[in-house]
């Protein structure tokens, strides 16, 4: 007798969501090459750059991994708010003000060393936390839409960093808009790689995709916020507190972010001299799109975006090409990840054809056995 | 000048309305997609491509007209962009609104650079502007005078805008179509309505509407395109719509209240407040604004349960 086994619908479902992602990836790409052909002088030399940008010299790796890591904070804190279904875009603003505050932190002389990046790194966490919470306290206490608000709340919190960045933070001494020298107690261990140096902030940026995976998947409260995510309303009458799982998650969510605030700062920059939002935030949410939400898919999807603005940019120096070529290509991937109904009807005709099968293979053992 | 006696000014009252423009035009679009149940924030996106398009519009056919006409097709697009992805793919709604409104930023941005080789700003083109009008009839009247006095074309057109989405909404068959999908859309299809099609044609009306808002930025407000010059008018409009829980005359007053908001953020700097304090402004009311639309949410459904 012969027993084959089928594949389930969710399988299936499943196996379409990594088509999709790969469709989309891909239609991204090919939108990135025809604006790179409408803009370009030397069009070989320019895709070649393109594709092979960041692996080319050891120094541009370097370029590619420093840019990777404040993206992978950043979506790991979406990762964990779009899970629980918690719409608080207020990372983007929370991003900057938390490194600006650690900036100013970092500017304290006379600290020992890893412990000041330790308080700078605090700093940013409670910042970026006491950011995030505000949309999430007004959408608790007078259910205020958490989009609108946090997304309003970020151009308060740019207009707020970039005050304190221009004004009392502003170190008079420097030729620019710029904040006091970041001490060197304070600055991250850097890695030599050929003819660049990346920051060890990379590695608490993997720490932190451990982390985010932990809590999401291996805890009581990671399984509270996936369950009020998927439902809030069947998580309510399952007794899970639903205000606590935002309120909590835009905390956690603050400490992630913070963290790759000061991260970014101590690791990265002498001074910070942001007078405009890096607008990491919104890169994170493409991430998390790209990654399903999944911390560790995040890794991956943060990685392919720094691989592309690294190419982006080292495009924009060797050629006439701009690099909004890449950011164009990001949305173009969001709106063809979020449309589910892409290849839905394909989809839709495997699970039947699937399901067909399975019926006719049990009518002809009953046959056989009949 | 006192603070006081600057907001009773007559430039103050003129300012207030001459901000809320672009608001109002937003807030009527997004009551048009509330009543429809659709939620869109890509409002911004369609604010901005419009904003662009009539711009670069105008300075490419030389004609005022021509180039609204080139703006409000460029934000109609985004809008059917939306509306097909959302209704007919299954699109997550916020999604492709935040990139649609970051595409309209990076989206301008790459258009200004391919077309004129610049990404700041439209200023090394000549475009041209809708006029301002002078009402003489209303020159000595004391409140309204102020207001409406002497104002550009593209505000009178919102004031007019509004009055004709009231009786669009709830005075024509369309739009009571547009009332029961959002309201109900099984009851809709058990009488025969096509519940997409309906919601689709809600989109495109809002998109237009939208569109308006984004010309009157680079064509009346200032005569040229800067890059991200939306600068988050199209959230202030929602919120506008929210807090009349989506009644265009409702939104219309709250999004004149956004407008003085935004003007009080211009004079303030005049009072020694750092102008990014001043800026904030607008969005901190915002804020407020959702929370009390989020309140009276509440106690209606409460009420409703008794």
């Amino acid at each position: 007798m012969n027993k084959k086994t089928y594949l389930t619908a969710e399988q299936i479902e499943k196996r379409f969501s990594v088509i999709r992602t790969l469709i989309s990836v891909a239609v991204a790409l090919v939108f990135c090459f025809i604006m790179i052909a409408l803009s370009s002088e030397n069009l070989a030399n320019d895709v070649i750059t393109f594709i092979t940008a960041p692996v080319s010299s050891l120094s541009r790796f370097t370029t590619f991994i420093i840019k990777m890591c404040p993206i992978i904070f950043t979506s790991c804190a979406i990762c964990l708010l779009f899970q629980s279904g918690v719409s608080n875009l207020a990372v983007e603003g929370a991003f900057y003000v938390a490194a600006v505050m650690a900036a100013a932190v970092g500017a304290a002389q006379g600290m020992p060393p890893v412990i000041h990046f330790v308080i700078m790194a605090l700093t940013g966490a409670v910042s970026a936390a006491a950011v995030l919470l505000i949309p999430a306290i007004l959408q608790v206490k007078f259910n205020a839409n958490i989009v609108v608000s946090s997304l309003m709340l970020n151009y308060v919190c740019t207009f707020f960093a970039n005050y304190l960045v221009t004004g009392p933070f502003r170190d008079p001494g420097a030729g620019y808009e710029a904040t006091y020298l970041v001490a060197d107690s304070a600055k991250l261990a850097k890695v030599s790689l050929g003819g660049g140096q990346f920051h060890v902030g990379i590695f608490i940026a993997l720490a932190a995709v451990a982390l985010t995976w932990f809590i999401l998947f291996k805890t009581t409260f990671g399984y509270q916020c996936r369950t009020v995510g998927a439902n809030s309303r069947f998580a309510h009458f399952s007794g899970i507190k639903v205000a606590k799982v935002i309120l909590l998650s835009s905390i956690v969510a603050g400490f992630l972010t913070g963290v790759g605030g000061a991260t970014e700062v101590s690791g990265y920059y002498a001074r910070l001299n942001w007078v405009a939002s890096p607008q990491y935030g919104w890169d994170g949410i493409m991430v998390a799109t790209l990654a399903r939400n999944n911390p560790i898919g995040a890794l991956a999807a943060s990685a392919f975006l720094a691989y592309i603005r690294t190419s982006a940019d080292v495009l924009n120096i060797t050629s006439v090409v701009p690099v909004e070529i890449v950011e164009i290509a990001q949305q173009v991937i969001i709106v063809m990840i979020a449309a589910r109904g892409l290849l839905y009807s394909f989809e839709k005709k495997a699970i039947v054809k699937n399901a067909r099968k399975q019926m006719e293979s049990m009518e002809n053992h009953e046959e056989v056995e009949g | 000048m006192s603070i006081i006696d600057a907001i009773l000014s007559a430039n103050f009252l003129s300012s207030a309305v001459r901000m809320a423009t672009p608001l109002v035009f937003v807030a009527m679009a997004a009551c048009l997609g509330r009543k429809a149940d659709i939620l869109c924030i890509a409002y911004e996106g369609m604010m901005l491509f419009a904003a662009l398009g009539g711009a670069l519009g105008s300075a490419f056919t030389g004609s005022v007209l021509l180039g609204a006409l080139v703006g409000i097709i460029a934000g109609m697009i985004i809008a059917l962009i939306f509306a097909y992805f959302v209704l007919y793919l299954d699109t997550d709604a916020m999604l492709i609104g935040l990139a649609l409104n970051t595409l309209g930023s990076c989206g301008t941005i790459y258009l200004m650079y391919m077309l004129l080789g610049r990404k700041s700003d439209t200023t090394s083109v000549t475009s041209y502007a809708f006029p301002n009008i002078h009402l003489e009839f209303l020159e000595n009247v004391p409140v309204i005078g102020a207001l409406i006095g002497d104002q550009n074309v593209l505000t009178y057109v919102a004031i007019i805008c509004t009055i004709l989405v009231f009786i669009f909404i709830f005075k024509t068959p369309l739009g009571l179509r547009i009332r029961s999908v959002g309201e109900d859309p099984s009851a809709a299809v058990s009488v025969g309505i096509n519940v997409n099609r309906t919601k689709f044609i809600a989109l495109l009306i809002s998109g237009l509407l939208a569109s308006f808002g984004g010309i009157f930025m680079s064509m009346a407000y200032i005569p040229y395109f800067t890059k991200d010059m939306v600068s988050g008018r199209g959230f202030i409009g929602i919120a506008a719509c929210n807090l009349a829980s989506g009644h265009p005359i409702g939104a219309a007053l709250f999004a004149l209240v956004f407008g003085a908001a935004d003007a009080l953020a211009n004079i303030a700097q005049g009072f020694r407040l750092p102008y990014q304090f001043a800026s904030m402004i607008p969005y901190i009311i915002t804020i407020i604004g959702l929370c009390f639309a989020g309140m009276s949410g509440t106690r209606k459904k409460k009420v409703k349960a008794k």
